[in-house]
């Protein structure tokens, strides 16, 4: 009964897990900020004139017996089969499991599925397109009726383009940060229950192509895997290895893009904001409810972060002879790797100590005592998030985001700027960048 | 490709800890300074642990308290939730008074007490590691403090 009891309160912060980190030391803090500073000047002068981050042709093929194993039908097939195993193990403790903290699903959700998914993908590319078990069922049920799973009953809208990943990824995020009980199971039943029928009908109505940039899970995987030195060059489409970031470089402007990447951002920007006792003496001096003003919240640091970017992209685009939307189209891959370390600084972590809490609980999934993986009995290793080694990767994770995103728009200025008006054009690009890294540190120094 | 980027962004990669390195000592010594001042609430308490007084299990080894009392009424938190520096190791002496009877929650050390409304209520624990602690109430759920264990 006790267990029972306060099994939701311990599963408050960040939907689960309660430890939090120490707040970052002022003089990290500003060292970070003043190194933001330094280094996008320095980047800014030495740089490359031309453009060199080059999605068409640039990388090294990989060795042809390994590039055979990841294009063969039967490597395809191993991962969707692994994927759908994964969502089946995932559905038996969803259905059958214990209704407290034993129970693994909050920690497959929010620490697997959400954070885990962006090193695997900065690592090896959009890895859950492969795993997509959503994906796999519709193309299962397609060549059950015999018919090309690519077909839908109507052609998909170009204007819907990643809409409905932005808006995924903000209910995804309202889900975590602001609703009442994000780690209970009634929640997390009606959420997935929701989440596969929209998916699956609007694939069985667009075809497969809906996942692209429909699904918010395979637009987060998909954005950060442009980042991975693994990748396919545009013009063959060969496996190539090659340099970090080139895959940016082939993310073309597409409606809802920009609310996509700032999306990303800002639903961690709100998590750090949310979890302060700054917000938490605003709401509660008001007596808002809890979930009006995190609703609130969460769409105002969005809309913030999107007029911010909105305003500089545009800037820039004027003064380097381009259209506003053109500008933020173009400017939008820059944000990634910015977002990248907002989500290493903040769930680093959480990542560290939950990740091993997850395979805990994945042994005993339905709370039965058993103990599948042998991993049950363990108890957790807190010794990689030592105030040092957190507060060291926090503030290394902010500056490196935003150094590679100073890359990435300067090369994109580069290519789109006429030479004069390339620099000048970059100073507000710039100046969006240094905002969104002292925001990321401030966030971290804050409580 | 003919001009990879990567060897200048190594070396300002590779430059950043050595900024952090130089400015470490001078930051810890910051967030130090601020410990005595935010310790507000039953601060005079300060040296009454030492004695074994306070129960066996919450007793602290070194001897400091970090007091705090915290008022309740309708959704208002007195003093308001605030970030409050503990040293790890030191024993914490929460004094909560609640209009509405319910329990008090204390994370990481998972700890869970019952206040009725109108009595003061007593939480004591010894926290040893690093890391923030939130405080709070349930029903309705309100953030009492959060402890910044150093």
């Amino acid at each position: 009964m006790t267990a029972l009891a306060t099994a939701p309160a311990t599963l408050v912060a960040h939907g689960i897990g309660s430890r939090e980190d120490l707040p970052l030391p002022l003089g990290w803090a500003i060292a970070g900020a003043a190194s933001a500073v330094v280094v996008s000047f320095v980047l800014l002068g030495l740089l490359w004139r031309e453009p060199r981050l080059n999605a068409e042709k640039a990388g090294r093929p990989l060795p042809e017996a390994v590039a055979r194993v990841l294009d063969a039908p039967a490597f395809r097939r191993t991962l969707a089969g692994a994927g759908l195993l994964a969502a089946g193990y995932t559905l038996l403790a969803l259905i059958f499991g214990p209704n407290d903290a034993r129970n693994p699903v909050p920690w497959i959700v929010y620490v697997l599925l959400w954070v885990a998914l962006v090193p695997a993908s900065v690592l090896f590319g959009p890895v859950w397109r492969q795993l997509n078990p959503l994906r796999t069922v519709h193309t299962l049920l397609n060549r059950a009726a015999g018919l090309d799973p690519r077909d839908g009953v109507r052609e998909l809208p170009a204007g819907i383009g990643w809409w409905p990943a932005a808006a995924g990824l903000f209910g995804f995020a309202w889900l975590e940060l602001v609703s009442a009980d994000p780690a209970s199971l009634s929640t997390l039943r009606w959420a997935i229950a929701l989440y596969c029928a929209v998916h699956l009908l609007a694939a069985l109505v667009y075809g497969s192509r809906w996942f692209d940039r429909g699904d918010a899970f395979e637009a987060w995987s998909g954005l950060y895997g442009k980042i991975s030195p693994l990748g396919r060059r545009l013009a063959d489409d060969v496996l190539v290895l090659r340099a970090p970031l080139v895959g940016l470089d082939g993310v073309r402007g597409a409606p809802g893009l920009v609310a996509t990447v700032v999306v990303m951002l800002g639903s961690t920007a709100y998590d750090g904001l949310s979890g302060s006792a700054t917000w938490a003496r605003f709401t509660q001096s008001h007596a808002l409810s809890r979930q009006l003003a995190g609703t609130f919240g969460l769409a105002a640091t969005v809309l913030a972060l999107a007029g911010l970017f909105v305003l500089c992209t545009g800037v820039a685009g004027r003064l380097g002879g381009i259209g506003v939307r053109e500008s933020a189209n173009a400017f939008a891959p820059s944000i990634v790797p910015v977002a990248l370390g907002y989500v290493v600084a903040h769930y680093y972590s959480f990542l560290a100590v939950e990740g091993q809490q997850a395979f805990i609980r994945l042994s005993d999934p339905l709370g039965i005592g058993a103990n599948w993986l042998g991993t049950a009995g363990l108890q957790p290793s807190y010794a990689l998030v030592t105030p040092s080694i957190v507060a060291n990767i926090q503030v290394v994770a902010i500056v490196v985001g935003h150094v590679l995103g100073v890359i990435v728009a300067h090369d994109r200025a580069v290519k789109l700027f006429p030479r004069p008006k390339a620099v000048v054009g970059q100073i507000p690009l710039l100046a969006l960048m240094v905002t969104l890294t002292c925001l990321g540190l401030f966030l971290l120094f804050w409580d | 490709m003919p001009h990879p980027p990567r060897p200048g962004l190594a070396a300002l990669v590779l430059a950043v800890p050595l900024v952090l390195a130089g400015c470490g000592g001078a930051a810890s010594s910051a967030a130090q300074g601020e410990s005595p001042s935010s310790a507000s609430g039953s601060s005079d308490s300060a040296s009454s642990a030492s004695s074994g007084s306070a129960g066996s299990a919450s007793a602290s080894p070194s001897g400091c308290t970090v007091g705090r009392t915290i008022t309740v009424k309708g959704s208002s938190v007195t003093p308001p939730p605030a970030s409050v520096d503990v040293t790890s190791g030191c024993l914490v002496r929460l004094i909560v008074t609640v209009d509405r009877s319910s329990e008090v929650h204390v994370h990481v050390v998972n700890l869970d007490k019952p206040v009725t409304a109108g009595t003061p209520a007593t939480i004591e624990f010894t926290p040893t590691q690093q890391g923030v602690y939130e405080v709070e109430l349930h029903d309705p759920d309100l953030l009492l403090v959060k402890l910044a264990v150093r």
